[in-house]
């Protein structure tokens, strides 16, 4: 299930616009650089850091990711550089209690 | 810094509530966790550290303002980082080459010079403000130059140089014309492909000259009584002397010694000098130099002593072997300045000359180029 956000509009007008729809700072942005860097821009905040799982909150959802020794390489308010081994990364459900 | 607890993300979390960012962070054991953040931040971490429940205590510290109190205890340190960096600075604002691009015609020597007579030279402080005029004034020196730009790169100064078009008259295949000759010189080699020349290797010819002629009676049997009209065409190389002569003079200002003289003293460290005592006079020079270390200083300090003896500006007989060699060897550069880029230089001729008591160089260069003009046929 999509969250009905305040960026919702905003993203359908820049859809409508053919615009690139990150610049409205709502929506995430992953980058993934080969199978060991990651970065993730306009997150709301972290859930959960550990060496095997990370999980961060945006305003989609909540981003799942998995791997192996896994380090921020920096952490600030609006983006996230992942470094480690990243096997995957997924969205969890919407209804707020994720996957265990 | 580490972090004790069991839910670090809870702390970045608040950390980045606080608008502190967290420039690394490392999972090392269960409950611990390592973090690097900056350093002016760890004090606004303490309501951060106290909301999540955990412990942080500081493991490392790297940084500049960290390195630099670690090395209070070693001034030489500290003293050879400041002098690299008063070495580097000194240097940036000066130039080790001078590279001169876009000269075709022009020699790059004719640029060089004048931008010698300018003050710009190789390890010489230029500053960029000035650039535009030293520029402006470069350019008079020779009437081929259009436009001289200049720009610091690094460590080279670049003379970008744009010349004049030279002004090609072109002639009408179809219209009758001659080739003359625009310049002095022996002819070397003549190859002739529409016209008549009337002149044959080894002979000298003026500027003006008819090389070729366009108007001819061509060598038939038969008796022709109009001339033959052709757009005459044609290689004409010869050999062009370019002079060019320089006198020296048999004094040159210089300054000497008056018998004045008062004692000198000064104190140096590294070379430069903190201080020296006043000089007398208005120009004099420092002789009999002795340099003392003070063994009582913490700073490696010179004493210098010396004599500061007055000094005159007078006229000092030059030697003749020094006339001679000054009178070649400025002569030498104002005849090469002469030849043209595109000339092949075969031989130099030099000669002295005594003239009014003055020692003059003259010399001669020997070029091979080609010397022919298309010209209209006057009627």
């Amino acid at each position: 299930m999509q969250k009905k956000g305040k960026g919702t509009a905003m993203r359908r007008f820049l859809r409508a616009m053919n615009l690139p729809e990150e610049v409205d700072g709502h929506v995430p942005k992953l980058t993934m650089l080969g199978g060991s860097d990651l970065m993730v821009e306009n997150h709301t905040g972290i859930l959960q850091y550990g060496a095997d799982l990370v999980r961060l909150m945006t305003e989609e959802g909540v981003i799942r990711i998995v791997g192996k020794s896994l380090e921020l390489t920096e952490f600030g308010t609006e983006r996230v550089y992942l470094r480690g081994t990243i096997f995957g990364w997924m969205f969890e459900e919407q209804n707020g209690c994720g996957i265990p | 810094m580490q972090c004790t607890g069991r839910n670090p993300a809870r702390f970045f979390e608040s950390l980045r509530r606080s608008g502190i960012p967290v420039l690394h962070a490392e999972r090392v054991g269960a409950e611990q966790t390592l973090v690097a953040i900056r350093a002016k931040d760890f004090r606004r971490i303490r309501p951060a550290v106290k909301q999540c429940g955990c412990r942080v205590h500081i493991v490392k510290k790297s940084g500049l303002p960290f390195l630099l109190f670690r090395a209070r205890f070693r001034p030489a340190l500290v003293l050879g980082v400041a002098a690299a960096l008063l070495l580097l600075a000194v240097a940036s604002t000066r130039f080790c080459w001078i590279e001169v691009r876009g000269c075709e015609r022009i020699p790059a020597e004719v640029i060089l010079r004048a931008l010698k007579q300018e003050g710009v030279e190789r390890f010489g402080a230029l500053p960029e403000n000035t650039f535009l005029a030293v520029a402006a004034r470069a350019r008079m020196y020779d009437d081929r130059i259009a436009w001289i730009s200049l720009e610091k790169k690094g460590a080279t100064l670049v003379v970008k140089v744009t010349e004049h078009e030279p002004v090609v008259e072109t002639v009408d295949p179809a219209v009758p014309c001659d080739v003359v000759a625009v310049k002095d010189g022996i002819i070397v080699r003549s190859e002739v492909y529409e016209g008549q020349s009337p002149f044959a290797p080894g002979d000298a010819v003026r500027a003006g000259d008819v090389l070729i002629n366009g108007e001819f009676f061509p060598d038939t049997k038969e008796e022709v009584t109009t001339p033959m009209l052709v757009h005459a065409r044609g290689n004409i190389v010869a050999n062009v002397f370019y002079f060019a002569e320089f006198a020296a003079e048999p004094t040159e200002k210089a300054f000497v010694e008056t018998g004045n003289s008062a004692p000198y003293r000064a104190v140096r460290l590294f070379g430069w000098t903190l201080f020296e005592t006043e000089q007398p006079y208005e120009h004099c020079e420092i002789t009999d130099v002795v340099s003392l270390p003070l063994s009582d200083a913490a700073l490696p300090l010179c004493r210098i002593e010396g004599v500061c003896r007055e000094q005159t500006e007078a006229d000092v007989p030059v030697s003749e072997a020094e006339q001679i060699e000054a009178a070649l060897t400025n002569a030498e550069a104002l005849a090469f300045l002469k030849v043209p880029k595109d000339a092949v230089v075969t031989d130099k001729k030099t000669a002295v000359v005594r003239e009014g008591g003055c020692i003059v160089g003259v010399v001669g260069v020997v070029t091979e180029e080609t010397i022919g003009l298309t010209r209209e046929i006057p009627t």
